[in-house]
């Protein structure tokens, strides 16, 4: 259980060179605003494709810019995925929103509804699940969106700072919640974020993003591991 | 800029001189004038009567048939000609776009002769070929009103649901892509969904288009009792030799095209702000 990403993407002006392997393990991935953070997630969410390079998940190949048909569209990629403004489809409900995955796999609505339930209630949100998204509140549904994400046993599990919306309590509750969740899985996980806590006590490793002068036009964002 | 200030505001530019309101009020009584004398003019007791009698009752049940074809003509042709102008880039695709919009400006005369010189069973561009390989005669036929009220109510159709797809955000389809969604699930699952009310909404105006279709539809279909004389042409005939009817048609026709426009104003306009 493994990802190896070697290659640059852009983003209009901004070139991004990422180069690393990652086992089974929760990576942080930090840097200032406008780095190119969402960028690589949605790189590894194949949501956007690798200008060079090579994207491998698992042994198999996601993303070759030398062989296009090689691409593994997001939705055979077995994401488990927290947008930044953490979209739930507006016209479902929570618990629908939570077995929207399910349903996609031609689960029976049903049974997707139970689990989708049975999920959020682990999570202690049992009682949102017939609130539609916009009467939840910010940390509402980002809790939503956390389940949601985790629900379909995620092969790749891709989280764009996952506790914006939640304030400090409530963060440190869902961090130690999510710890044990993503501990269960076995693929790579990444987390965008900005704090420092979410780096030291959820993640195992650390990936930056980090800005180079550049004597051409247009920025260039070179990732690294540091721990 | 809170509510206060703006209903406080004063100055030049902010105040609506008197002349305006006067022209204002005569347009709006222009508009108006001529569907009071309408409504004035129809015999209300024998409405019923009227509308049921054989013509008339003839041409409504025509005219809801061949509009409800029309309508599903322009939906199954309109969504995916709307998806291409509005996500797909192409060279050439504000004149294609032009293109599309053009039954809409165009004499609707001219549609239904443009439409003759395509599927006139003699000398039209594929009439005689539909004809020989199909049997299908198009002209004076009903198939051949519902041609005419599609080519004029599709480009209304077209114009709903490309902005509204324009205005369906994208992350909410690639949301779904990331939990596991394939295109055509996409499509199904949250694209129509966020379209619905421009859908509902070019549907409805296309329908009203449609019901209302005239010119184009004399010129390709003809006026023939019972077959290819929709409500429109009913009214003008009848106006001549049953006024009664035609004035009960016509509030028929009044009638339908206010529901539409309300009903597209309180469900779907209202509810997306």
């Amino acid at each position: 259980m493994s990802v190896h990403l070697c290659g640059t993407a852009k983003r209009g002006m901004l070139t991004l060179e990422v180069d690393f392997s990652v086992g089974s393990e929760i990576v942080a991935i930090t840097g200032l605003n406008g780095v190119g953070k969402t960028t690589l997630l949605r790189l590894l969410g194949g949501l956007i494709s690798l200008d060079s390079g090579k994207l491998t998940v698992n042994d198999s190949v996601y993303d070759d810019a030398l062989a296009s048909q090689s691409f593994v569209p997001a939705h055979r990629r077995g994401l488990g995925m927290v947008f930044q403004d953490n979209v739930l489809m507006p016209f479902l409900s929570a618990v629908d929103n939570v077995a929207y995955p399910l349903t996609n796999r031609a689960v029976d609505k049903s049974v997707a509804r139970k689990r989708a339930h049975d999920a959020m209630s682990d999570h202690g949100i049992g009682n949102l699940g017939a609130m539609m998204p916009h009467q939840l509140s910010g940390g509402q549904q980002q809790r939503v969106g956390l389940v949601r994400a985790l629900i379909d046993i995620p092969r790749l599990v891709l989280l764009d700072e996952p506790f914006a919306a939640l304030d400090a309590d409530a963060r440190r509750d869902v961090r130690v919640w999510l710890r044990t969740q993503l501990g269960q899985l076995p693929g790579s996980k990444f987390v965008v974020t900005h704090d420092s806590q979410d780096v030291e006590q959820l993640c195992d490793r650390e990936i930056t993003l980090v800005q180079q002068p550049n004597q051409q036009s247009g920025l260039r964002s070179v990732a690294t591991i540091i721990r | 800029m809170t509510r206060k200030t703006t209903s406080k505001r004063r100055g030049v530019g902010s105040e609506t001189p008197v002349f305006v309101f006067v022209g204002a009020a005569c347009a709006l009584a222009f508009l108006l004038l001529p569907l009071v004398g309408l409504l004035k003019r129809v015999a209300w007791s024998r409405l019923i009567d009227s509308i049921t009698s054989g013509s008339a009752s003839q041409a409504l049940r025509l005219s809801l048939y061949t509009s409800i074809g029309a309508t599903i003509v322009a939906l199954v042709l309109g969504v995916p000609l709307a998806w291409v102008l509005a996500r797909v880039d192409f060279r050439g695709r504000s004149i294609v776009r032009a293109l599309v919009m053009l039954p809409m400006v165009l004499p609707p005369v001219v549609g239904g002769v443009a439409l003759l010189g395509a599927y006139g069973k003699s000398g039209g561009l594929i009439g005689g070929w539909l004809y020989d390989v199909f049997g299908l005669q198009l002209t004076f036929s009903r198939s051949g009103v519902v041609i005419a009220e599609a080519f004029v109510a599709l480009p209304f159709l077209v114009i709903a649901v490309e902005s509204g797809l324009r205005s369906v955000d994208p992350r909410f389809e690639e949301s779904a892509a990331a939990m596991g969604a394939s295109g055509m699930r996409r499509f199904w699952t949250v694209t129509l969904r966020l379209l619905m009310p421009s859908l509902v909404a070019g549907v409805a105006v296309a329908w009203a288009r449609a019901l209302g279709e005239f010119g184009a539809t004399i010129t390709f279909a003809g006026n023939i009792e019972g077959r290819t004389q929709t409500t429109p042409l009913a009214v003008y005939l009848l106006l001549e030799s049953d006024p009664e009817a035609a004035y009960a048609l016509s509030f028929v026709l009044l009638a339908v095209c206010v529901v539409v426009l309300v009903t597209m104003r309180d469900r779907w306009m209202g509810r997306r702000s």
